[in-house]
């Protein structure tokens, strides 16, 4: 019999808000902000609306340390202070540490390329900076754990895929505590690059909506901390939900585009129910990948219209942006805060259903019973991947 | 525990494509292709030897009408896994549930370059979406899951020197959860001209020579008298292993020369890398000479007989990346 693993602590920052009940609080009233990039410069005429962090992140003396990794702090110091967990004790237990990313696992610094085309020599600073920040090394670095240390680099899904690696590590009797979850900065050149692929919208994004129009980028840091139960039972530490079932599915279809009839995803929620004791009956409501592209939705939400006709679905990508690899990391966070609460927030921007997958979610802000949940992650090279939650009784 | 096998064996490697050019190369029977590149750096000219995959056999194993779309990278990446499907005698993959794990350290250099080289280029408005899609890290798995259509989980990790044994510790666990029936476990990476500057800026005496490789390890459970082995231990952390775990080895091959070494009385070490270079996930290349030498009973270039008993240690040390991954008949 594998141990169970429970989630005892919640971390958060995006554009929603600083801390996970900011977060919480701005998505069930309805609020974002999206406006064009102040992090960085464009040349077009009409840039594309993102999601900024706009609050003061941790810094560390004498280091440079990523905008990601400063975004990662923030979440980590907030999910160990709920899970009433500090270094020491972190540093005396078997702690792991496996996150999702994708821009702070790239060498994208676009200053220091055009200062070595230029020939101009660049020195070693950007590089160190750059194999200084690896986000799982980082913070193993920083919080001096010694258990095992994972990054993992599946573009949208990264973190989803993180929590699913991690649950394994703990079943697997690896680890007693993991910290868990993914972090992403806003850069340029993944502003560029999701520019190229026309996926981008002018307007506040609209997921799931007949007339959606593209994702708008974001960035954030979504963190849990998963113990084993007789860990945190030891420990006498409250379990918020419990990480119930994963399973991740290759489509290998496209490498931008999902499977038409979303046999990846499919078989994703079934590997998931499959190595969960829930079933699909008992699902209270679908926090969905949802980044409001036409190919992502309308396979998705196809999907999910077929396999849980009635049960409510939201995306949160409406108030925080696509954060790639933190998305799947905030998206569990507020997925198990609504577990918690009985609360789903409303999809901003979502009006009119879209004919071709029949999906409605949620337009205002919803109550929902606490049994059991499902998060979604669908991403580039055509992985998919899905997270099951059961709410604490 | 579950025995996670290594039953077949894939490589893309300056000496060429196949584990057994690897292994001659090892034994000094065949030369690995280098070139040298002249980088100016701050402190003057510098002349770098570098080493070079040598990708063969692409166009037994991928149509030139898929090859038109992947990046080098992704094609050396695919053509291991063919060769580790084709050393293991997987003819036929319709009845098994196969799993992806790939990691790269750097990921795929070229094409986060050539990205960047669009838009420096051309202006923001005409950035390349093919180049983009490519840059991802996990671009690699998803050509190969595409290319070999495979449907399983497919995940990549990236963690520098930790990278290969990650890789490994997910495929075991992708195996002992009954996620899959085998696994593809793939490390490498490639050469760029911003790394070797970076590398010539960083190592003023040119002691490392950057390298380029691909290794696949077909990986199953408990198998019968596996090719090359069963995974034993996987450390990874801030930590080195404990002595006593290093002290059980018959023998260690580190992952280079100058950092790697743990000062423990009586253990062997033996090390490779002036004879194929220098990666970060060099350990991979040490676990296919562990593998390699395993299946023939000695180690290159030694007269050390392995024993049915042996086991072998392939150690990444690194400041506050430690990994150790085992090997035994």
């Amino acid at each position: 019999m594998k141990a169970k693993v429970g989630i005892t602590g919640l971390g958060a920052v995006s554009a929603a808000g600083n801390c996970v009940q900011e977060n919480m609080d701005s998505m069930l009233s309805g609020l974002r902000n999206p406006h064009p990039p102040t992090l960085f410069k464009v040349d077009m005429n009409s840039p594309f609306p993102v999601f900024e962090v706009e609050t003061e992140l941790p810094v560390i003396e004498n280091r440079t340390i990523t905008r990601s990794n400063r975004l990662l702090l923030c979440a980590v110091h907030e999910a160990l202070a709920q899970a009433s967990l500090d270094t020491e004790k972190l540093q005396n237990a078997r702690t792991g540490i496996c996150l999702g990313t994708t821009v702070a696992c790239t060498l994208n610094n676009e200053p220091y390329y055009r200062a070595y085309r230029n020939n101009e020599m660049p020195g070693f600073s950007s590089i160190d900076v750059y194999l200084n920040n690896n986000p799982s090394l980082f913070l193993s670095a920083h919080l001096g754990t010694t258990g095992p240390v994972s990054t993992i680099a599946n573009a949208c899904s990264s973190a989803t895929d993180a929590i699913g690696s991690a649950m394994w590590w703990l079943k697997n009797d690896l680890c007693d505590v993991v910290i868990t979850g993914g972090t992403d900065e806003l850069c340029r050149t993944t502003y560029l690059g999701f520019s190229s692929l026309m996926v981008m919208s002018p307007e506040p994004c609209r997921p799931f909506d007949a007339d959606r129009t593209g994702l708008n980028l974001g960035e954030g840091a979504g963190i849990l901390i998963l113990e084993r139960e007789n860990f945190s039972k030891t420990r006498g530490v409250k379990i918020l939900s419990e990480i119930s079932g994963y399973g991740t599915c290759s489509d290998a279809y496209h490498m931008t585009a999902p499977h038409p009839g979303g046999m990846g995803l499919r078989r994703a929620i079934d590997t998931a129910f499959k190595n969960s004791d829930l079933t699909p009956s008992d699902i209270s409501f679908i926090n969905a990948h949802g980044t409001a592209t036409k190919n992502n939705d309308q396979v998705e939400g196809s999907v999910l219209h077929d396999l849980f006709e009635s049960v409510p679905v939201v995306s949160t990508k409406a108030y925080t942006g696509h954060t790639l690899g933190a998305a799947g990391g905030l998206e569990a966070v507020f997925t198990t805060i609504s577990l918690m609460s009985g609360k789903i927030p409303g999809t901003a921007g979502f009006e009119t259903a879209d004919p071709e997958c029949a999906l409605k979610p949620t337009k205002t802000s919803l109550s929902v019973h606490k049994k059991a949940a499902i998060s979604t992650s669908l991403a580039f090279g055509g992985t998919n991947s899905a997270l099951l939650f059961r709410g604490s009784a | 525990m579950i025995k996670a096998s290594i039953t077949g064996l894939g490589m893309v490697t300056p000496f060429g494509s196949g584990s057994r050019k690897f292994w001659n190369g090892l034994q000094g029977k065949a030369s690995a292709e280098t070139s040298e590149a002249c980088i100016i750096t701050p402190d003057g000219e510098k002349t770098l030897r570098c080493f070079n995959a040598k990708p063969e056999g692409l166009d037994e194993y991928i149509p030139a009408k898929m090859r038109r779309r992947m990046e080098p990278f992704a094609q050396t990446a695919l053509l291991a896994c063919n060769l580790a499907l084709k050393d293991a005698e997987i003819s036929s993959r319709e009845n098994l549930r196969i799993g992806i794990v790939f990691g790269t350290a750097y990921g795929c250099l070229n094409a986060t370059f050539n990205f960047q080289d669009t838009f420096i280029d051309h202006g923001d408005t005409c950035a390349s979406p093919l180049h983009f899609s490519s840059s991802v890290h996990n671009s690699l798995a998803a050509h190969v899951s595409i290319g070999l259509k495979i449907q399983g989980p497919t995940t990549t990790v990236t963690c520098f020197e930790m990278t290969t044994a990650q890789v490994f510790q997910t495929a075991r666990i992708f195996l002992e959860s009954d996620m899959v029936d085998l696994v593809l476990a793939g490390i490498g990476e490639e050469n760029h001209d911003v790394r070797k500057y970076a590398s010539a800026i960083c190592h003023s005496d040119l002691d490392i020579k950057p390298s380029e490789a691909f290794t696949c390890f077909l990986i199953q459970k408990n198998r019968e008298n596996p090719k090359y082995g069963f995974i034993g231990d996987i450390h990874m952390g801030s930590t080195k292993p404990d002595h006593n775990i290093m002290k059980s080895l018959d023998a260690v091959i580190t992952a280079n020369n100058s950092t790697d070494a743990v000062n423990v009385s009586g253990i062997r070490y033996f090390n490779y890398s002036s004879q194929y270079g220098y990666m970060p996930s060099n350990d991979s290349l040490s676990l296919a000479t562990a593998a390699l030498s395993l299946k023939h009973g000695f180690l290159p270039g030694n007269t050390l007989l392995l024993q049915a008993e042996s086991v072998l240690g392939c150690s990444n040390f690194s400041g506050h990346c430690n990994s150790l991954v085992t090997l035994q008949r």
